[in-house]
């Protein structure tokens, strides 16, 4: 069950960027930093410490909440501006703010925002954007403050983005193993080969999003047959700094791997994503 | 009763293992004697040197002038009225309850250099202040009394010296560096100094030195002798971020680790290149 409302994030998140971006226009792309196209920036939220204070967590949501321009409530279909703020008040499960007039309310339980993919894109002198499909989205006129408000919403988010990884792959290995037993041939279809060579194209041109797309189309038609796919999409998700889905699909990549280098270099490269979101 | 020959070499054979035993563990003892007693004899010497600093400082008092650096801001606090010496560091006492301190720990890759400053003023002609800028501290000494400034200065370079030797724990290095040595197999790194190394890596292509020094510590603090190269990264990266004491003692472990012939030298000529800077 989750691991279908996982992939639904992964479909959600796809419609978001598309929607946001339009047609790609990809320029300097380097992992670790900001990913820009046109005058958006993707940035990756980045967690403190190892391990996280929700004190510190609560500090930071008020003191960047205090510098949010616009909200708009996703439930309530609600637009409201930072004159409209009474308020801001974040306890040990939600985010309330409160706002003049009476009972007047926003209120979002972390376990909502835990639920949804965050995407933080910056345009250049135009704000920046902050989007939880799941519940709200906020706009910032300062970089530094949206940059404040996504690394703590991350640190909700981070324990659950490692549970939910975690029991996704122990699915995907039952399957594995269950494939394997049926001596299943792994064979690439021509149809599949087809979808691959589509990406690779996208992937040269620059699209990472197009060729993200086209890489989980593929291997959904057969999850087993080639594992260097997962290594590949997982590297066009370090591309555009989505570091857990990098993470994600790397890890998918070693359950199927068997070449010793291969399988150093997967690890590696999750070393150095990982070392990207701690610090 | 017939002598048995074999029960003789087999006996003969066991005290010599024994002895031979017993001769590696008395040397592995005076080695670990040696790296204590060295330790020891260091932390005599440093403690001398921070009492020799204090007593000049004592001597000197009512020449010296300090500063205190604030942010874009430097107060004058006067001369000081008494300074003291405790384990951390030394504090001058200055007038209306003032204070400003020097923490030993902070001198670590402080280049101690004396700055001339002339100050043409009308109709007085040219006056030249000497001063020593310790962190946020600087100190004058009035009269231009350069000589007294000069002897303080070489004071604090005689305890970074000290500090340093003691804070870089060369010694005990060099003892982990023999134990290493000694050793059949060469220790092999962990998957943790691994994902350090990677991660170090990383962060120096991204130009992020400060967190690239940080995991680099990390590392040796996991293993320290399993990695050399991290000793020379760490010593590139130091020189860089301009800590040149640090990066001169990184490297000085380098070259104890038995580099190839190549590295030594590269290490060698930075090492003279960042003592020439330290030096200049």
């Amino acid at each position: 069950m989750k691991s279908h409302n996982y992939n639904k994030k992964v479909f959600q998140l796809l419609i978001v960027i598309s929607i946001l971006i339009g047609s790609p226009l990809t320029i300097l792309a380097q992992s670790g930093f900001p990913f820009a196209f046109g005058d958006q920036v993707i940035y990756y939220p980045k967690l403190s410490s190892k391990t996280q204070n929700i004190e510190a967590i609560k500090l930071g949501l008020v003191q960047s909440l205090k510098r949010v321009g616009q909200i708009y409530d996703i439930a309530e279909s609600k637009t409201v501006t930072a004159k409209d703020i009474k308020s801001i008040n974040v306890s040990n499960d939600r985010i309330d703010v409160e706002l003049k007039g009476k009972n007047n309310k926003l209120s979002w339980l972390f376990s909502v925002i835990d639920d949804s993919t965050m995407v933080f894109i910056g345009k250049r002198n135009a704000g920046n954007y902050i989007y939880l499909p799941s519940a709200a989205n906020f706009a910032f006129a300062e970089l530094d403050a949206a940059q404040q408000f996504a690394d703590n919403i991350y640190a909700i988010q981070y324990p659950n983005i490692n549970k939910v990884r975690d029991s996704l792959l122990t699915v995907f290995k039952e399957k594995l193993q269950k494939n394997n037993s049926s001596n299943h041939e792994a064979t690439i279809k021509d149809e599949q080969k087809a979808l691959f060579l589509l990406a690779d194209t996208a992937s040269q041109k620059m699209d990472f999003f197009g060729s993200i797309k086209i890489y989980n189309k593929a291997i959904e038609l057969d999850e087993f047959s080639y594992p260097k796919a997962y290594a590949n999409l997982a590297l066009l998700y370090a591309q555009i700094n989505f570091f857990d889905y990098a993470i994600f699909f790397m890890q998918k990549n070693i359950c199927l791997e068997t070449d010793a280098t291969a399988l150093r270099g997967a690890k590696d490269k999750i070393y150095e994503w990982e070392g990207l979101i701690y610090y | 009763m017939p002598i048995n020959f074999k029960h003789i070499i087999k006996l003969a054979f066991l005290i010599l293992v024994v002895h031979f035993h017993t001769i590696l563990k008395s040397q592995e003892n005076v080695e670990k004697f040696n790296y204590t007693q060295k330790d020891s004899i260091l932390k005599i010497d440093l403690q001398l040197a921070k009492k020799q600093l204090y007593q000049l400082l004592l001597q000197n008092l009512s020449t010296i002038e300090i500063n205190q650096q604030n942010y874009s801001n430097t107060f004058n606090l006067g001369s000081p009225l008494n300074v003291y010496l405790s384990t951390n560091g030394l504090m001058f006492a200055c007038l209306n309850n003032n204070s400003a301190e020097i923490k030993f720990s902070e001198i670590i890759d402080y280049p101690f250099k004396i700055y001339v400053i002339e100050n043409n003023i009308q109709n007085s002609g040219i006056t030249t202040e000497y001063k020593l800028k310790i962190g946020s501290t600087i100190l004058s000494i009035k009269n231009n009394q350069l000589f007294i400034l000069k002897k303080i200065t070489n004071q604090f370079k005689q305890l970074q010296k000290y500090y340093n030797d003691f804070y870089f724990k060369m010694n005990e290095f060099e003892q982990q560096v023999i134990l290493e040595n000694s050793k059949q197999y060469k220790t092999a790194i962990t998957e943790d100094v691994r994902k350090c190394i990677i991660q170090a890596e990383a962060f120096t292509k991204l130009y992020n030195y400060q967190k690239a020094i940080e995991i680099n510590y990390e590392l040796i603090s996991i293993q320290p002798t399993a990695y050399p190269n991290v000793y020379l990264n760490l010593a590139i990266l130091l020189g860089e971020t301009n800590k040149l004491h640090s990066a001169i003692y990184n490297m000085k472990k380098f070259l104890l680790l038995t580099p190839t012939k190549e590295d030594e030298q590269f290490a060698k000529t930075k090492i003279s290149e960042w003592e020439i800077i330290l030096n200049n």
